[in-house]
């Protein structure tokens, strides 16, 4: 019966629909010039755009307009806002993990996501998660370093795709497209705060082009971020001043950072005679921003320093830029050449205030430079296109250099001067021994065919090869295939291999941390899996990640106002690099327990390639627009991502790990299998409401090895703009609207869970709740 | 369960009427029928068609094809013809330039200023070049970049209504 009901509401949908095809002819040129057309993307093949019907593999677009309307202001918030299974938590008390957002695609990690900024490589965050959150033991891309007012469109491809941009496009690629010359300078603010408190932010930014030559452009984009704390901890459980005093009150605040960001996005090209062009590309990005540790109680501090107890301050100032420039020639014919250069950093530094070196007792500082991190990446690309016959052939060289650098802090923020534990409470400096310089380079060569057989058959075939300095080389390889079965259906398969260089990240970060294991502080040391002590343990330097993927689906657009695409995929990964389980010192021999000692840790762990899974999953899309007759616009895009990741086996290395239901649940179910998102906007000028329901499915996390549930969350979005003229609009919204908050844990009898820590950190939407603004934009 | 709320909502919010996700080129070529009413020839063209010729750029011909099929232009049947050399050209009434080198695209700007044609394109730079009506993208919505001098050259008079939503652009001095 249920059988029989669906497919009626299915019928019912698409007739409601095949009725109304129209000729565009009928249209006035203003209505033509109201109208959006269909957004083409160019990632996933090198050989020109292509708008949703004829897209070999699966690939979303977010064009400008709906960036705009939805009101966001971040990227992370963005591609949350419109992709189903784009997930970026915002964990809290997690040392660097809480200024650096993991953002992932598909349930696989941070890592396995390619971002590109127009075309050209981004480099990775210099952070290494390493607490317990999603993406730990991984690096990805700070998708938040860019100008969200400099970006024209984004691109997200949904497939694998190593065999043509390289390294770490696994589980998907983002190419953010940086807006050209024909926008107008813009000028626009945005303020708000959380319902249930903090959170208050502001928000500035400007959008100012130059006019060039032949369309020629210099765009600069500056952006201004400010943005409190929010505070949801619950209350502080444990002993304050002595034994049987729980105090009972708030002690350590739980949300997301006090933080101040400074944005510079710039893109420019200048054309000049025989179809010469030079294009810059840049962002950069300063972010002051800082959140606590756990409060340290009366009790454990036992300091005059600290009569009362203290709350650590971690304070990181981070530094990123990139900078992209290159020639191109169109040599006409089909053919042309790129040849560019990109520049990345990423320079991440903590202090730690308000607290204390233990050992040092009261001659201990209460401030420290606890040390940083940083990473750069250099690219050099040249790409020639041609057309054979009628191939379409891409190729090209690239060669990539890469450095990593760890540098110490202060001696106070990791002296041990007694036997008290060491460094500075709330996050240990780096020490000497932490200091690692290191570096290494990788070049690739590519080859990539586009064939229509017949008009309505295509074959897209790519290679690359690739030699890194430190793990050896690989080869990588991809076959597409679409055909149109009529001229509204498209069907389309890819086959193709792929891999994850291990970072200079992962392979070199060394680190010592305070952490809370059952409520109770412990030290950890993370070390180099090409450290001699970690090999003592089992550790074995590091190779890449390699895996398998096959995506099949449809694109079936029976009339022009409606699209609906269904693609299932499955990727299988091997070797994935995980952080061990925290490998305790009692548990060793003496001879290695005074390795333990000799680096003042009680717990070490380090990067393995740990595990084998497969993830299978399905995405559908549905967009429709129509017109209504008073001339306003309703479109619907509907979305719905389903990914299902199991451990297929973990490596004989990988120490601990297969035993731990932790790190299993963190790669099975850490992560919601399920995401709907129900776009709509309604645009009636001179208002335009955007609404957006959005659904993230269950997930699990893990206390004592004990798994618990977490339900579904429903969330709404919402922005309502009138525009006063042309040029000067003001919008009222919220995100979260109705203020849902995540599934809060069960009473687990610890201090730190589910008592100062209500609710789980891998919670999708955040446990800040809803969040209004207000913000105002003119376009001069 | 989802699957049956989510599609009773979409039966709810479907509308009697509809816009269109077309792509670029569909709504390139409803406009290139648009704007030739905005233009008028200052001499006299004798053809009996509305004769739109496309150069070089097959895809977007074939388009034009189809779409002009049995339609008119300015009360003219509709004439599309692709060529691949600037001796095809002949009398036209528009002339669409697809993606050519530049000295080929100024060359046929030559061409059409002598022979009094409409110069249509999308690449970058035409109209500062000299070519009549650049049409570009901004947000997906399409927009019209303007040459007055071309137009004059080519003697032609553009509507000051089509002028007020397009760009006037300057175009070289050399």
């Amino acid at each position: 019966m249920k059988k029989i009901s669906l497919s009626f509401y299915a019928l019912a949908f698409l007739f409601s629909t095949l009725a109304y095809a129209e000729d565009l002819s009928s249209n006035s040129l203003e209505e033509l010039m109201g109208m959006e057309s269909e957004a083409k993307a160019v990632v996933g093949s090198r050989s020109g755009s292509r708008d949703f019907l004829n897209s070999i593999v699966p690939i979303d677009v977010i064009t400008n307009s709906q960036i705009q309307n939805s009101g966001q202001k971040k990227l992370t918030q963005i591609l949350s806002y419109f992709i189903p299974g784009f997930n970026s938590p915002t964990p809290a008390i997690k040392d660097g993990s809480d200024h650096v957002p993991a953002s992932s695609l598909r349930g696989l990690n941070p890592d396995q996501v390619l971002v590109l900024i127009n075309g050209k490589r981004l480099h990775t965050s210099a952070l290494l998660h390493v607490n317990d959150t999603v993406g730990r033991g991984t690096s990805g891309a700070n998708l938040n370093t860019i100008a969200v007012a400099s970006i024209d469109h984004i691109e997200i491809l949904r497939d694998g795709a190593a065999a043509q941009y390289g390294s770490d496009a696994i589980a998907g690629v983002i190419n953010v497209i940086l807006k050209n010359g024909n926008y107008t300078n813009s000028v626009s603010s945005k303020i708000g705060m959380n319902l249930d408190g903090g959170g208050e932010s502001a928000q500035a930014d400007l959008f100012y082009t130059v006019p060039l030559d032949y369309d020629g452009y210099l765009n600069v984009t500056a952006d201004v971020q400010t943005q409190n704390k929010t505070d949801r901890a619950g209350i502080d459980t444990r002993d304050q001043y002595s034994v049987g005093d729980t105090g009972g009150s708030k002690t350590t605040p739980l949300g997301q950072p006090e933080a101040t960001n400074y944005l510079l996005a710039l893109n420019s090209k200048a054309y000049f005679d025989n179809d010469v062009a030079l294009y810059t590309s840049g962002i950069l990005n300063y972010q002051d921003s800082s959140n606590n540790a756990y409060f340290r109680t009366p009790k454990d501090v036992n300091s005059s320093l600290y009569p009362n107890g203290f709350l650590p301050n971690i304070k990181t100032k981070m530094l990123d830029y990139s900078l992209t420039a290159g020639f191109t020639q169109d040599l006409g014919s089909g053919s042309s050449w790129d040849l560019s250069q990109t520049m990345g950093s990423n320079d991440f530094h903590y202090y730690v205030s308000n607290s204390m070196n233990y050992s040092m007792g009261t001659a201990s500082p209460t401030s420290f430079d606890a040390g940083g991190l940083s990473a750069l990446q250099a690219v050099t690309n040249l790409d020639y296109k041609t057309k054979v016959s009628d191939i379409k052939v891409a190729m090209g060289l690239e060669y990539k250099y890469e450095t990593y650098k760890i540098e110490a802090g202060d001696r106070a923020s990791y002296a041990q001067d007694s036997n008290a534990s060491a460094g500075s409470q709330g996050f240990p400096g780096f020490r000497p021994e932490n200091e690692v310089a290191t570096s290494r380079n990788n070049y690739s060569i590519y080859l990539d065919l586009n064939y229509n057989i017949t008009p309505a058959f295509l074959v897209d075939g790519a290679v690359r090869f690739e030699d890194y300095s430190d793990f050896g080389s690989t080869t990588n390889y991809k076959l597409a295939l679409s055909y149109k079965l009529h001229p509204s259906l498209l069907v389309r398969a890819s086959g193709s291999t792929g891999f994850k260089a291990p970072s200079l990240g992962q392979s070199h970060f060394t680190s010592n941390s305070t952490t809370v294991v059952n409520g109770v502080l412990s030290a950890t040391g993370t070390l180099s899996p090409i450290d001699t002590f970690a090999q003592a343990l089992g550790a074995k330097a590091l190779k890449a990640e390699t895996s398998e993927h096959f995506t099949t689906g449809f694109v079936y657009k029976p009339v022009d106002n409606l699209s609906v695409s269904t693609d299932y995929f499955y990727t299988k990964i091997k070797d994935r690099i995980m952080l061990s389980t925290d490998i305790a010192k009692s548990a060793q021999t003496v001879a290695t327990q005074a390795l333990y000692t000799a680096r003042g840790i009680t717990q070490a762990r380090y990067l393995t390639n740990a595990v084998n899974t497969q993830t299978q999953g399905l995405d559908l899309r549905v967009n429709y627009l129509y017109l209504l007759e008073n001339s306003a616009n309703l479109s619907f895009n509907g979305a719905f991502s389903y990914a299902k990741t199991k451990v297929l086996s973990f490596n004989s290395g990988a120490n601990g790990l297969a035993a731990s239901v932790l790190e299993k649940n963190r790669i099975e179910n850490a992560q919601p299998k399920d995401n709907l998102k129900l776009l709509f906007n309604y645009d009636l000028k001179p208002i335009n409401i955007a609404l957006n329901v959005n659904r993230y499915g269950a997930f699990k996390d893990v206390y004592n090895s004990q798994v618990y549930n977490f339900d579904a969350q429903w969330s709404s979005d919402l922005d309502v703009s009138y525009a006063f003229t042309k040029k000067f609009k003001v919008a009222l919204g919220g995100t979260n609207i109705f203020n849902s908050s995540p599934d809060e844990w069960p009473n687990v009898g610890s201090a730190t869970t589910g008592s100062i820590v209500p609710y789980s950190q891998y919670s999708p939407l955040g446990y800040s709740g809803a969040y209004y603004y207000l913000r105002a934009i003119y376009e001069f | 369960m989802y699957v049956k709320y989510f599609l009773i909502l979409l039966l709810f919010i479907f509308p009697l009427s509809i816009n269109a996700a077309n792509s670029e080129n569909e709504i390139k070529a409803a406009v290139l029928g648009k704007l030739s009413h905005f233009v008028k020839h200052k001499s006299q063209i004798n053809n009996d068609e509305f004769i739109i010729t496309v150069f070089q750029d097959e895809t977007f011909a074939k388009l034009l094809k189809e779409k002009y099929n049995n339609k008119q232009i300015n009360h003219k049947n509709v004439l599309v013809k692709n060529v691949q050399a600037m001796e095809e050209i002949n009398s036209s009434d528009l002339l669409y330039i697809g993606k050519v080198p530049q000295e080929i695209q100024y060359q046929l700007i030559e061409y059409a200023q002598s022979n009094n044609l409409l110069t249509i394109s999308e690449e970058s730079g035409f109209a500062q070049r000299g070519g009549i009506v650049q049409l570009y993208f901004v947000s997906l919505k399409i927009r019209f970049k303007i040459n007055l001098n071309a137009a004059k050259k080519s003697n032609l008079k553009i509507s000051s209504s089509l002028l007020s939503i397009s760009t006037i652009v300057k175009g070289e001095t050399k």
